[in-house]
């Protein structure tokens, strides 16, 4: 007992009252002592394996996950099984974002997810029917949102109606891949879309400001060369992708002769002399007369009727001053070549116009242009003001 | 009866070693009940709590953990939980309720020893302090315990040991005598 104890012995010795000694009953203690025995044998057997049934390394391991259930938890499966959690919640909440996303109008933040997710599922598929499929439901999805964005009174982006337009070229290009009596059904179906959809957008008008008009006349102008453009591939698939073909062989040509052009630009601005590549109108011709028929070898005049006359069904392609020999084809229906008729679209991207989204210059409405473009013999389908 | 160390006790009972373990509860066993009867007053209840003090350490070895030394204090930890928690559940009674207690016959002061009056006050006494309080008067002054081996039982340093048996006695003091007090002016 300390110094403190002493000034509490009366209590001290108070609490001395509660050491009794009472006797445990013995047979109580033994009781007692028989169940914790049983107890800890008990604990023993589950604690303690058999030495096969032990984790003992890798290749243990990887057999009890394999083979052999185990009693132990394995340390490998437990990290396995936090990775793949792990992994299943980003990729759940990635998901669940791009889901949340898919109602999002082009002036949202999730706008650009809702593109990046459709432009991946369209790069996913392989097949052209389901390109098809899916590049229509895009297309009507970019018309939705037109359509909601004229509602709330707000202006679609040029980038979103190019975006329409390339979804529907995707649809027809891949519908197009198809045999004949498939691709007729998909252009079916296309076309009674473009046309639901350029009927809402017509009804629409009402809504539309001032502001709002140009970029919609446009859109309307391009679904109603769709239209025209569908009904011929719904009447003769193989001329539509004849069409096609040409239109993106024409583009190839534009693409090197803007190359050729730019490289001539620096030669002059520089002095010196680079090696170029004149594109004569023989080399046109030779082209044209291994089977590549339409405008490339009818308007390097540039007066004349143009290939890319859209929509000038009965003319007939004048005889090339240059290239006689080359084949003097009837011309057919383009809608969107880019000729004059058309050419009101202001810098709109036109429907297989050759440069359906890169083509510059569709007010290019002067004849002039076109006559040196045609003396140079570098015309093109898309610059011809097809006169008659 | 001679038992190995400490430490080898442990170590006998982490691998389960049954004579280590009979060994364990013949040594601790007995200054369990003692100490649970002391405090509990109850036979029945001083055996439960030793069972299930020794069931909580088998358990705790299973886990991979139990003690790493101070073995006696870590049991003794157990079953200190084990009381306090058992007072929790009593009734709460006050010293300042005394006099109104049920009025069975072995309360009634007919049939009670003074001896057995002052013990159930000191047990309501000791009742009132806080766990740790209650832990270190009653090892230190009906175990015997010196302050170090109580400093291992509520990891607390040998100064706050001290600290809590002052706190402790002081309050027993005023618990104790002021009910001596009552009794006086009542028996007056």
């Amino acid at each position: 007992m300390d110094l403190d104890d002493k000034r509490f012995e009366q209590i001290i010795n108070e609490l001395d009252l509660l050491k009794i000694d009472t006797d445990r009953d013995p047979l109580k203690a033994q009781k007692g002592r028989r169940i914790f025995l049983q107890e800890a044998e008990s604990l023993k057997k589950t604690v303690t394996k058999r030495e096969s049934l032990r984790h003992k390394g890798w290749i243990q391991e990887i057999q009890s996950m394999l083979f052999v259930p185990r009693k132990e938890r394995s340390p490998m499966v437990t990290t396995i099984s936090t990775i793949l959690l792990v992994i299943s919640m980003i990729l759940g909440g990635g998901g669940i974002t791009v889901a949340a996303a898919q109602n999002s109008l082009p002036d949202e933040p999730l706008y650009n997810l809702k593109l990046l997710s459709e432009d991946v599922r369209l790069w996913a598929s392989t097949d052209p029917f389901v390109q098809s499929k899916l590049a229509l439901d895009f297309a009507s999805r970019r018309a939705e949102e037109i359509n909601k964005m004229l509602n709330q009174a707000s202006v679609p982006s040029d980038a979103v109606q190019m975006r329409y337009n390339r979804e529907i070229d995707q649809a027809i290009r891949s519908a197009l891949k198809l045999d004949n009596e498939q691709a007729i059904l998909e252009l079916f179906q296309i076309r009674n879309q473009v046309e639901t959809q350029l009927e809402s957008m017509q009804q629409s008008r009402a809504k539309e400001t001032s502001e709002m008009t140009p970029i919609m006349e446009q859109t309307r102008v391009m679904l109603r060369q769709y239209l025209s453009l569908l009904d011929n591939g719904l009447t003769n698939p193989d001329q539509l992708r004849d069409q096609l073909r040409l239109q993106d062989q024409d583009q190839l040509r534009e693409q090197d002769q803007d190359q050729l052009r730019e490289r001539d630009r620096d030669r002059d601005q520089t002095g010196t002399d680079v090696p170029t590549i004149v594109v004569s109108p023989e080399t046109t011709a030779v082209q044209n007369q291994a089977g590549l028929p339409t405008e490339i070898s009818t308007q390097s005049n540039g007066n004349g009727s143009g290939g890319g006359s859209g929509n000038c069904l009965n003319c007939t392609s004048t005889p090339n001053s240059q290239n006689k020999n080359g084949p003097n084809i009837e011309t057919t229906q383009m809608p969107t070549m880019g000729n004059g008729q058309n050419n009101n679209w202001m810098n709109t991207a036109t429907p297989y116009s050759g440069n359906t989204l890169q083509q510059p210059n569709y007010q290019n409405n002067n004849p002039a242009q076109d006559n040196s473009s045609g003396q140079s013999g570098s015309g093109s389908s898309g610059k011809s003001n097809g006169k008659h | 009866m001679n038992y190995p160390d400490e430490q080898s006790l442990i170590n006998g009972a982490k691998s389960y070693d049954l004579s280590v373990l009979g060994m364990i509860y013949d040594r601790y066993s007995p200054l369990l009940y003692r100490y649970a009867m002391r405090l509990l007053g109850d036979d029945t209840m001083a055996e439960d709590c030793v069972a299930e003090t020794f069931s909580r350490f088998l358990k705790s070895l299973q886990a991979g953990q139990g003690p790493k030394d101070h073995l006696q204090a870590y049991l003794f930890r157990i079953a200190h939980n084990l009381i306090t928690d058992a007072y929790r559940k009593q009734a709460p009674l006050s010293l300042e309720l005394h006099d109104s207690l049920p009025d069975d016959d072995r309360m009634h002061p007919e049939n009670q020893t003074d001896a057995l009056l002052q013990k159930h006050q000191i047990h309501l006494a000791l009742k009132s302090l806080t766990p740790d309080q209650r832990l270190v008067v009653s090892l230190r002054f009906l175990e015997g315990w010196n302050h170090e081996e109580i400093s291992a039982v509520i990891k607390k340093p040998v100064g706050a040991v001290r600290a809590l048996q002052l706190r402790a006695l002081n309050k027993l003091r005023d618990l104790l005598l002021m009910d001596k007090k009552e009794n006086s002016y009542g028996s007056r």
